[in-house]
């Protein structure tokens, strides 16, 4: 059993390893490409340990967790009881599909001027970003989690006593819960992006600022460590919610 | 206590309507144990679920106590063909479903949801998931779900027709045991 993990491990271990190995050889060992074109391993190591020592690292990804974190939030109240309204009436649904289906589409980056048009450059302007881009994945499978609860289930609770508002609560909302996740996972996914994208343009911090100004001063190692921070928040959050979706897993 | 007068479904299928029932009269009692019998497809999950309040007739009415049913109540419980327990409460939980709706004390509750599990000899499995039971003892627990709200009449529509013919045998057997020690309310089986 332990010996089936640790296989799984390294398996998954080779490529990464691989890979800076290969680019190690590219840059550092024979110079194939240029430290300004592509900076090596090590000079990453280095910006990431400046970075780490003057607490910029720190504090850029601890401000983009934060809006990431607060746009999810505002997405999941608003997006979770609009999804199960929309999921559970047709008359709803029809009222706001169309609205929907047009706003759906357009990148969350496209707002971006507007959101500073509205908020100014700050907090609140990057959690409408956040909250435009991952309302909409959230939205979209608490509502299809709604639609498709089993209606054995729903006729179940009716004959043992329950109105409307019992079924919904008790039954509906545990029984699309695993889509709601679902939802959620992605919408972090999403959030993510949206964030270090309205980072570079309306914000003087968090990971986006770091990796657009560090480019522009060619301090390209820097930049690097600011891309890979991103990806491991992001294997994080993609963990956690796996976690939850294997317990919600009826 | 049920009376069915001149009960007519149709469907309208394609276009064009088509009768499944017509013109059905009868009377359940209390303490009575009725089974209706009849090819698939003769309507007789239809009826069931008319009575159940869970769909309504083209003509006729049909009547609880002198009142026309309306929709589905506690008073007449429902064992679906299909499982139907809720996945994500245990079998406690599940048997204690209804109770906890009509706002009934946690201790009181639990301690009836029990004495039914014990009926339907499921008490060790009381904090089990419905994942981790058989079809014969997710349709007990059903059947403990529906009786513990003590429902005038208990609607079972083919509970146990998932179940191999052994596990059926014993389960209808069972079923006959339990509807004597309630005599209280009426069955309608459709077995």
């Amino acid at each position: 059993m332990r010996d089936m993990k640790m296989r799984k491990i390294l398996i998954s271990l080779t490529l990464p390893v691989s890979v800076v190995i290969i680019w190690a050889i590219l840059t550092t060992f024979t110079g194939l490409i240029p430290s300004y074109f592509l900076p090596s391993p090590s000079e990453v190591l280095k910006s990431f340990g400046a970075l780490l020592v003057n607490g910029q690292l720190i504090a850029d990804t601890s401000l983009t967790l934060l809006r990431v974190v607060l746009g999810l939030l505002v997405s999941a109240v608003v997006g979770i009881p609009l999804g199960i309204i929309m999921g559970w009436s047709k008359k709803f649904n029809d009222l706001t599909s169309l609205t929907i289906g047009i706003l759906r589409p357009i990148p969350p980056i496209a707002w971006i001027p507007f959101a500073i048009l509205w908020f100014g450059v700050g907090l609140e302007s990057a959690i409408f970003i956040i909250f435009v881009g991952s309302v909409f994945p959230i939205l979209i499978n608490t509502m299809d989690g709604v639609k498709r609860v089993d209606k054995v289930l729903l006729e179940t609770a009716y004959t043992l006593g329950a109105n409307q508002r019992q079924t919904l609560r008790k039954v509906v909302l545990p029984a699309s819960l695993p889509s709601i996740v679902t939802g959620l996972k992605v919408g972090v996914g999403v959030g993510l992006m949206c964030t270090v994208a309205a980072e570079m343009i309306g914000s003087n911090n968090g990971l986006g600022y770091l990796i657009f100004t560090s480019t522009s001063m060619l301090d390209t190692g820097s930049a690097i460590v600011g891309m890979l921070t991103i990806g491991v928040i992001g294997l994080g959050a993609d963990y956690l919610f796996k976690r939850v979706e294997k317990e919600v897993s009826w | 206590m049920i009376n069915l007068e001149n009960v007519t479904k149709s469907f309208t299928h394609n276009g064009q309507d088509q009768v499944v029932l017509q013109d059905i009269n009868f009377n359940v009692d209390k303490g009575e144990f009725l089974c209706i019998v009849g090819p698939s497809g003769c309507g007789k999950t239809t009826l069931l679920r008319m009575i159940a309040g869970l769909d309504f007739p083209t003509n006729g009415r049909i009547m609880e106590e002198e009142t026309e049913i309306s929709g589905p109540s506690i008073e007449r419980g429902y064992v679906f063909q299909q499982y139907s327990l809720f996945p994500w409460l245990n079998v406690l939980e599940n048997v204690t479903f209804g109770l906890e709706l009509k706002g009934m004390e946690e201790e009181e509750r639990v301690q009836k949801a029990r004495s039914y599990l014990k009926m339907v000899g499921l008490s060790p499995v009381e904090s089990s998931y419905p994942k981790e039971l058989s079809g014969g003892m997710k349709q007990r627990v059903a059947i403990a779900r529906s009786l513990v709200n003590d429902p005038h009449v208990l609607l079972m529509d083919e509970p146990f027709s998932a179940l191999d013919v052994q596990t059926r045998h014993k389960l209808q057997e069972e079923l006959v045991r339990i509807w004597k020690e309630e005599q209280k309310n009426s069955d309608i089986c459709n077995p």
